[in-house]
């Protein structure tokens, strides 16, 4: 109902009683071109809507920044409209590119009035999007408003860099052929040991030079074999540890650290599996491959910062989750009160690396302000809480979001070298 | 199109005004029809259509006036009816301005304009027989009917706001 209507109905009981007080007729008269009007605006007002909204978004998943396209299509299946106005509503996220998202126009019954537009869509799941129709006579006095709703799946995973191979050593290995030095003697590359001949070796394995050296004996060059492992990423989602500012989230770095690294191990060849925690338990079990990188994606385009009064600390990580001696990757700012966790996952024979993305320097690289007392103070803080990680045997990668993850990895692993880490791993 | 219309009709609007007002003497009058008339058309095309109800009541008072003062009728009915058109376009265009794309506001601006001249043509056609009928009402019957429309008044708006309130 719009103020023009009550104006109209209003300017003509004035005109009417203005004529009857006045006791002329032409005044009287001069009502009627208005009642008309009137009329015929009451006579034209629209129905209950009759309207099927149909929306397809393609491609329905797809990496940041992929321009999407938006087809809607309405039809009408009840009467004639005058005026139809479309609304199409982004969801919050959503940015439009090209294209129109509302029209307006005449609907004849059975007519189709259709949308295209292009749109841009920040990491997420969508599934939820409302259309605004309004339908109006075509004097624009009656105005019937309905919302529909449509919800085809829209995902959009992370963008992520690629990096160069990581080397880790986890204590334990499993049976396939891949990257990873396993301790263990057989075939391979690099050198193990050396042994007595025993029949059936390969001539091309002898240690000659050894031979040489001894009365009658051969021995045999044992190389250490090359294997896969299970690699078990960990992406803390706890709002606690998350940090907000007008220009992002601490927490998307994390995302796309995760996405790197799990695509990083997969491609090696390692059996991986992903557990963000913080809004809940969201799990990817072990696997292998492509599928098993389009799943931590997808795992990874819902996850979001939230608070979880039960997740509150990492003491609740359920380490069993992964295979044991495995390699965890911790990606997390990480808070004092999660170096006990790190330390129970290292005497449970985990090897650890720990992804922390700095949410001090995060915060001060806003303003700008690396300077100040506090920033000391808060940066001495945090470096004593990682040395104690350290500590524990983990290898710890102090990551300042705004240099890339790649330098950050390759200067902090190559400032810890992995015997460290595997003598205090318990398996020399 | 429409565009033009809408400026035809202003100053069609401002000119029988200013015409019937001048004919009978009433020089202010003619004078604030002609100025509203040019203000009214200026606004329309710099495309600020911020106050067309305004320009449309002024135009309503002075045919209130124009009747009061017994001026001729079938001129202030015509005069009305193009200011009712006016205004109603004036609205239209504001209200389609940029939303709609070409072909669907060709489509739009015709249908629109067809209905808009049945309605006010119909509202002109219609008028002119009461304008020579004359009742003679006395005043028992008058003040009932000032009651009843009185009471209609109220009824339709309790009603609208009821209609209004249910669709929200």
């Amino acid at each position: 109902m719009k103020l023009t209507l009550f104006l109209v109905i209003g300017l003509i009981f004035a005109i009417v009683i203005l004529g009857l007080a006045s006791l002329q007729r032409d005044v009287l008269v001069l009502a009627i071109p208005l009642i008309v009007y009137l009329f015929a605006a009451i006579a034209q007002r629209p129905d209950e809507l009759n309207l099927k909204v149909t929306r397809e978004v393609s491609p329905d998943y797809a990496p940041q920044g992929t321009p999407i396209t938006v087809r809607l299509t309405v039809l009408n299946q009840g009467a004639a409209i005058d005026e139809l106005t479309i609304q199409d509503i982004l969801p919050d996220g959503v940015r439009k590119l090209d294209g129109k998202s509302s029209a307006t126009g005449y609907l004849e019954s059975q007519g189709i009035i259709e949308l295209e537009y292009t749109i841009e869509a920040i990491r997420g799941e969508y599934r939820a999007y409302e259309t605004h129709v309004y339908a109006r006579d075509f004097l624009n006095f009656f105005e019937t408003p309905h919302i529909y709703r449509t919800s085809p799946r829209l995902l959009i995973h992370p963008r992520y860099p690629k990096l160069n191979r990581i080397k880790i050593r986890p204590p334990q290995t499993r049976g396939f052929a891949g990257p990873i030095s396993a301790r263990q003697g057989g075939t391979g590359i690099d050198f193990w040991t050396v042994r007595e001949y025993q029949s059936g070796d390969p001539q091309r394995q002898i240690n000659w030079k050894l031979a040489a050296r001894s009365d009658h004996e051969l021995f045999t060059n044992i190389f250490e074999q090359e294997r896969v492992a299970d690699v078990g990423i960990i992406l803390d989602s706890r709002e606690r540890v998350n940090v907000v500012t007008d220009q992002g989230s601490l927490f998307e770095f994390g995302v796309r650290a995760a996405a790197s690294l799990a695509e990083n191990f997969l491609d090696d060849g390692n059996r991986v599996s992903l557990l963000i925690y913080g809004s809940g338990l969201g799990r990817v079990f072990p696997g292998y491959g492509r599928f098993q990188r389009e799943r931590i994606l997808k795992a990874l385009s819902r996850a979001r910062p939230e608070v979880n009064f039960a997740l509150e600390t990492l003491t609740n990580l359920p380490t069993r989750f992964f295979p044991v001696k495995s390699q965890i990757v911790l990606i997390s700012p990480l808070i004092p009160e999660d170096i006990p966790v790190v330390a129970l996952m290292r005497s449970h024979g985990y090897s650890v690396i720990v992804i922390s993305p700095d949410p001090i320097s995060y915060e001060a690289g806003i303003d700008g302000d690396f300077s100040s007392q506090a920033y000391r103070i808060a940066y001495a803080e945090r470096d004593l809480m990682l040395r104690q990680i350290r500590y524990t045997g983990a290898q710890v990668i102090n990551w300042r979001v705004d240099q890339p993850l790649e330098m950050a990895i390759g200067v902090a692993l190559s400032r810890q070298p992995a015997a460290l880490h595997n003598i205090r791993g318990g398996k020399p | 199109m429409t565009k033009n219309i809408l400026f035809g009709l202003i100053v069609a609007t401002a000119a029988i005004f200013s015409m019937i007002y001048f004919s009978v003497g009433l020089y202010v009058q003619a004078g604030i029809a002609l100025i509203a008339g040019i203000f009214w058309l200026s606004l329309e095309i710099r495309e600020r259509q911020s106050f067309p109800t305004t320009f449309f009541l002024l135009f309503v008072g002075l045919v209130v006036v124009g009747a009061l003062n017994r001026v001729m009728v079938l001129l202030l009915l015509a005069g009305l009816c193009a200011a009712i058109a006016a205004w109603d376009l004036s609205r239209f265009i504001a209200r389609t301005r940029d939303k709609v794309e070409a072909e669907m506001k060709a489509v739009l601006e015709a249908r629109h304009l067809q209905k808009l001249l049945v309605v006010t043509g119909l509202g002109f056609v219609i008028a002119l027989p009461p304008t020579v009928v004359n009742l003679s009402l006395n005043f028992l019957t008058l003040a009932v009917l000032t009651l009843v429309m009185l009471l209609m008044l109220r009824a339709s708006l309790l009603y609208l706001r009821r209609d209004d309130k249910g669709e929200n």
